[in-house]
């Protein structure tokens, strides 16, 4: 199941504008109800509770973050060394493109005879 | 250190980077009084979580170009794969043209060779045109136009001719291990008289066919004819000089 999971992981890939990362509020939010003083111990308990599953869905969101992160195409390199592959393919592409056209113009004949 | 680590790299330390300030930020409100950090390493904790979330966003527009980038280099690996399809084929192309050249340029190099011999020892057209004269005058390429049954200018020789042909002596060569050693040998016995056994080796039928006897009187009949009839009429149109009067030749 999990195999299948991350096959499909690969296989889709997802734009950045997709990736959750909003992080900062919930540690807000987990700090605020930390700090919070409550005189009634039923309230203290429930938001104690709260805090927890806040704690809770901020590890999940953490993990799924970098299960999208792992899903975003074209970095598996830094930017310098993509630019780089990108200029090697361009080159290849000029010199396939150079080679082609002298395969199409070498068919000049000498045809006098001497 | 970390302009060498991939982008998706650096993107997953920087979450681990956030999840431990977090954490660390979330252990010290839930610690006791006395174990709580103070504020100014709080506001510490609270800038580097910040300043990581930063990053980590900044990271992500990077991300986001180097996406772009990639669909760009996509699109040149398309255009490669389809730059090296051409390739291939025109090279399959050009092995098959250069195979072909070669065997011209072989055959073209050969008629040159022949040009030159001919240019070295060169024939007059007059000395062709009296030989040819000579070929067709004998009728030995047609018959006259005027030709009629028991004509004898033929292109080909008569049965009789034949058998009085070399060919026609061959077939009376001794077979008692005595070979005409010699071309005087040969030429004896192929301009002596005619052997009676060979007067009637072939003999024309009615029918059109050949027949050749062999010992004891027995004849096989030659087909001289294609196996189907279409065949036999093509030679026939073909040969009109010739052809019309096979059976009163052998008269």
């Amino acid at each position: 199941m999990e195999n299948n999971t991350d096959h499909s992981e690969r296989l889709s890939p997802i734009t950045v504008q997709e990736v959750d990362v909003d992080f900062l509020p919930i540690v807000y939010e987990i700090i605020r109800s930390v700090e919070r003083d409550f005189l009634d111990n039923s309230v203290k308990v429930q938001e104690s509770q709260g805090c927890s599953l806040k704690v809770i869905d901020l590890q999940k969101k953490l993990d799924i973050a970098r299960t999208q992160i792992k899903r975003l195409p074209g970095i598996e390199l830094n930017k310098q060394d993509q630019l780089k592959q990108f200029e090697i393919l361009q080159t290849q592409l000029r010199l396939k493109r150079e080679l082609l056209q002298k395969y199409r113009n070498m068919c000049s004949f000498e045809t006098s005879f001497k | 250190m970390a302009s060498h680590l991939s982008t998706r790299d650096r993107l997953l330390s920087l979450i681990d980077d956030i999840e431990l300030i977090a954490k660390e930020i979330i252990e010290v409100a839930i610690a006791p009084k006395p174990q709580k950090l103070s504020a100014a390493d709080h506001a510490q904790l609270t800038e580097l979580l910040l300043s990581k979330d930063a990053e980590l966003k900044k990271t992500l527009e990077l991300a986001d170009e180097q996406a772009k980038i990639q669909e760009k280099m996509n699109e040149l690996k398309a255009e490669v794969y389809n730059k090296d399809q051409d390739i291939s084929l025109l090279q399959r192309q050009l092995k098959d043209a250069e195979q072909i050249l070669a065997t011209s340029l072989y055959q073209a190099r050969q008629k040159l060779a022949s040009i030159v011999k001919s240019r070295k020892r060169p024939v007059p057209s007059e000395e062709l045109i009296k030989f040819a004269h000579r070929i067709s005058a004998s009728n030995a390429v047609s018959a006259p136009l005027s030709w009629q049954p028991g004509d004898p200018r033929r292109p080909y020789p008569t049965d009789l001719e034949m058998r009085l042909g070399m060919l026609g002596r061959l077939c009376d060569l001794p077979l008692n291990g005595h070979a005409p050693s010699t071309l005087n040998d040969l030429h004896r016995i192929t301009t002596g008289g005619v052997p009676a056994s060979a007067t009637n080796q072939f003999t024309w039928h009615p029918s059109g066919e050949l027949h050749m006897s062999v010992g004891g009187g027995n004849s096989v009949a030659i087909d001289g004819r294609g196996k189907d009839a279409p065949a036999q009429e093509d030679v026939e149109v073909m040969s009109t000089d010739s052809s019309s009067s096979s059976s009163s030749d052998s008269q």
